[in-house]
């Protein structure tokens, strides 16, 4: 049976409102981990989907979000935050001239990469609702043999 | 054949970002998690290649 390590206390102990933690997380990725107390997690979050998600705005040039040309897309890069709402309030409503202004394939590469981003937090998200309910189960990743590469299973 | 190399380019970092942070999601240490991560980078960008490749070679066969 798997035992808890004394210096990280599941996250079940630590007096976490984990539904405050999930809109946090949505709110900005990551963020829910930060208030969970896992800093690092939430740092790393942080950094690799916002990363994502910008690279695909500055890729597109900023018509990666677009409700009305592509509503699926738009669904899932609305899961990486309510700033997506923001952006496509703020984009003009022809601001995409592809073939003129744009390439098609830096276009369509920024919107993967957005979508990508909040499909991504969404994984997250529920990696942390998870992680609440169940400390102290090991994921998917823990079924590889990780211990005999990090020499931990020698021990 | 270029196409492919420029699909590759633009696609890789989705991989290795979604790998790395599948990997370190399902696993309760942050380390072994990311040591996951890399092998499912690996095993994304490898499978994302294959697929341009094949799609690719079936738009124009020529390319080889």
């Amino acid at each position: 049976m798997p035992v808890a390590r004394p210096n990280i206390p599941p996250m079940a102990e630590r007096k976490v409102n984990i539904w405050f933690a999930l809109v946090l997380g949505w709110l900005l990725p990551g963020l829910g981990h930060v208030y969970a107390k896992r800093q690092l997690h939430g740092l790393f979050y942080f950094v690799m989907i916002a990363g994502l998600y910008g690279a695909g705005m500055i890729i597109s040039y900023g018509t990666a979000i677009n409700a009305t040309d592509h509503f699926w897309y738009f669904l899932c890069q609305i899961l990486a935050g309510p700033s997506t709402f923001a952006i496509d309030t703020l984009r003009h409503p022809e601001g995409i001239y592809l073939g003129e202004s744009i390439g098609i394939m830096a276009h369509q590469t920024g919107t993967v990469y957005a979508a990508v981003a909040g499909v991504l937090n969404l994984i997250v998200i529920c990696e942390l609702y998870r992680r609440h309910v169940h400390p102290l189960e090991p994921g998917p990743s823990d079924t590889m043999r990780a211990d005999a590469v990090t020499g931990k299973a020698d021990k | 054949m270029t196409t492919v190399f420029e699909y590759i380019l633009y696609y890789a970092p989705v991989a290795v970002v979604s790998g790395l942070v599948m990997g370190v999601a399902g696993s309760k240490e942050f380390k072994r998690g990311l040591l996951r991560g890399a092998l499912n980078s690996g095993l994304l960008i490898g499978g994302m290649a294959a697929l341009i490749f094949i799609v690719q070679l079936a738009t124009d066969p020529t390319i080889l």
